[in-house]
């Protein structure tokens, strides 16, 4: 099965002479939903701009479906949609007009996007919001309408850098359900997070970063084996401390 | 020196600093501006001039100088700006010192205000006086009064607008603040019809009454002390404005501004296609319609129309049509320098599209306000001459449609990073 995401040997950054990432290695397949885990300046949103081609590589590859940006622009970027960690909307869309322009983007005919739209909309209770324009809104609804337009777009592969901040708990449940509902649909999803515990319940494999380099990946479970810990907050400090003194973890 | 009188001093000197930078900033532009917008300018100036001259010489006896005295009258008595170059960060470190702020700035910067608006009424009242003491709808009314009482009347009237708009700025509730400047507008219009057209003293006790009732009104909602979110929105709107008058002639750095909804002009968006392939002009478009340019270009477009039908004579309605289509294409070029969310960047859409997307919906604008100020100054000009008005049309469909979408479209160093 062709992975969803697949970054191979990926070293990049802004300045070539200094990379932020070196040979990071990992996918992400079709149902699945993989945590990307990370300190402060591990590389996880240049990883992130690297998928998005945002940035390009200085060495290895970034294909989404099998495809390379450089391969077919169009056909890589309709497969993937982005949730970024600060919500950035147009200032004068609606709400209603952002997930129509959304719609037009992906290509959606109209009818299927206006029944989706619709059922986003009550699932994440912003039906009598949709005709604000974003500086009416809180930061947590900010957050609700990039989710809604990532949805929306239903691609093969969602990016989602930081979902859970500034969310109210109706609204983190309503993501949960439909990342659950997206993963069933074959969506791949790669969720970058600071909240690990959630991560710890949700993620089918963990992608830790730490300087650039991956220093652990697999289920929740063998990366708390790795770190030697019973949870992944402790497991995680271990690993991040052992990759600093150059050895393994309970060293 | 005390703590209150130096915190004060500070503040002065804040605000000169401020001010003084503001200066800086934008008077370098100026160069370019006379450069580039130096003929437009005095082009206008020549319409207008021309204009007054010739409705002094020539009064028609069907002028409208009532309507136009009270509405000219009444828009710069309402005019009240007060610059205080507050920024979003003094709610942070300059609350601890809201009082001394009142005092020692906000209060001066009224009194200031008021002066400048009673002189402003000053200078309204003398351009206005000769064509009211001409027009025979208004000369038995101009006659009958002491025109040096109804300027004097006018000048208070400029100063009390300055003073009651800062009150009206105080109050909490933003629709409270909003009825109350429209009750403002309201008593602006009916005094100065009653100083221009109604027995003179009957008609200044009016204007003192309505002058001392307003006041009482605007005391009784809820009101601010120092109406900080007020004020630092109306600076930035301020800044925004210089801004982007200068943006139209040279690339100045660009704040982004509030939108407005609009929905009397935002729908026409929706009548385009629901296809990817008109994705970046629905987003332009969107951009452009709720945004301050749009408010500066529809105001821009009413203002030339309505100088065009005032003129009404060939060779300065001509004048109007050519500086109106130039100077409202330019501001048309302000869409060439939106820049979008990082969102816009990741969804599946040409990149090269984007700035032939903004072209189109200058395009579609531009052609809109050349038919628009075409139909107002030529069916105004008479006599009506059919070769010349056809060479007009022509030309100014030849820049809104053809030489500013390219320009618009021409890809700028940023678009090679894209």
């Amino acid at each position: 099965m062709t992975p969803a995401l697949d970054i191979h040997r990926l070293t990049g950054g802004y300045s070539r002479r200094k990379p932020v990432l070196h040979g990071v290695t990992f996918d992400v397949k079709p149902g699945e939903l993989v945590g990307l885990i990370g300190l402060n300046g591990a590389g996880k949103s240049t990883t992130i701009k690297h998928i998005l081609g945002l940035m390009l590589p200085h060495e290895g590859e970034v294909r989404i479906s099998g495809v390379r940006l450089e391969d077919d622009r169009e056909k890589y970027r309709s497969s993937c949609a982005y949730v970024p960690e600060q919500p950035s909307l147009f200032p004068h869309l609606t709400v209603a007009e952002h997930l129509r322009w959304t719609a037009m983007a992906y290509r959606l005919e109209p009818n299927e996007a206006d029944r989706r739209i619709e059922r986003l909309a009550a699932t994440f209770r912003m039906d009598k919001a949709m005709d604000a324009l974003p500086d009416t809104l809180s930061k947590g609804m900010k957050q609700k309408v990039m989710l809604m337009n990532a949805l929306l777009a239903a691609p093969s592969l969602l990016i989602i850098d930081e979902p859970f901040l500034g969310l109210d708990p109706l609204a983190t449940r309503a993501l949960v359900g439909a990342l659950d509902e997206a993963k069933s649909n074959g969506s791949a999803i790669l969720l970058s997070s600071h909240i690990l515990p959630a991560l710890e319940r949700r993620a089918d494999r963990l992608v830790v970063l730490h300087q650039g380099r991956i220093i652990a990946t697999g289920t929740p479970e063998a990366v708390k084996a790795a770190g030697g810990a019973d949870t992944l907050d402790d497991a995680f400090e271990k690993l991040v401390l052992a990759a600093e003194e150059g050895g393994k973890p309970g060293e | 020196m005390s703590e209150g009188r130096r915190s004060r001093s500070e503040l002065l000197a804040l605000r000169a600093g401020r001010a003084a930078a503001f200066r800086n900033e934008i008077v370098p532009y100026f160069r370019y501006v006379l450069q580039s917008g130096g003929l437009a300018f005095a082009a206008l100036a020549i319409a207008i001039v021309s204009g007054y001259v010739r409705l002094l010489s020539d009064m028609p006896a069907d002028w409208p100088a009532a309507a136009v005295g009270v509405a000219a009258l009444t828009l710069a008595a309402f005019y009240t700006p007060l610059r205080t170059y507050l920024l979003p960060s003094d709610t942070v470190f300059l609350l601890p010192l809201e009082r001394d702020l009142l005092d020692a700035v906000i209060r001066p910067q009224v009194r200031k205000a008021a002066v400048a608006s009673g002189l402003r009424m000053l200078a309204a009242f003398a351009a206005f006086a000769p064509l009211y003491v001409r027009a025979p709808e208004t000369a038995a009314a101009a006659d009958a009064r002491p025109l040096w009482g109804a300027g004097l009347a006018f000048v208070l009237l400029g100063a009390w607008n300055a003073w009651t708009a800062w009150e009206e700025r105080r109050v909490a509730a933003v629709f409270l603040r909003r009825l109350l400047r429209l009750i403002r507008l309201a008593a602006n219009a009916a005094i100065a019809a009653a100083l221009l057209l109604k027995p003179f003293w009957p008609a200044a006790a009016f204007a003192a009454l309505g002058a001392a009732l307003l006041p009482v009104l605007v005391r009784l909602p809820k009101r601010h002390k120092l109406p900080w979110n007020a004020l630092i929105a109306e600076e930035g709107a301020a800044r925004r404005r210089w801004m982007r008058f200068l943006g139209w002639f040279v690339e100045v750095r660009t704040e982004a501004s509030r939108p407005a909804k609009r929905p009397w002009a935002a729908w026409t968006a929706d009548m385009l296609p629901r296809r990817s392939e008109y994705a970046w002009r629905y987003l332009y478009a969107k951009t452009l319609l709720r945004g301050e340019t749009f408010g500066a270009f529809w105001r821009w477009n009413v203002l030339m129309a309505a100088i065009a039908l005032f003129a009404s004579r060939p060779i300065v309605d001509l004048i109007v049509f050519a500086v109106g289509v130039a100077a409202g294409g330019l501001q048309l070029t302000e869409l060439g320098r939106v820049r979008f969310a990082e969102h816009a960047a990741t969804v599946p859409l040409p990149a090269d599209k984007r700035r032939t997307g903004a072209a189109s919906v200058a395009r579609a604008a531009g052609v809109v306000s050349c038919v628009w100020l075409w139909l107002a100054s030529a069916l105004a000009a008479r006599p009506f001459s059919f070769g010349m008005w056809a060479v007009a049309l022509a030309a100014g469909l030849l820049w809104t449609g053809w030489l500013l979408p390219r320009r618009i479209a021409r890809p700028d160093a940023e678009d090679d990073e894209d």
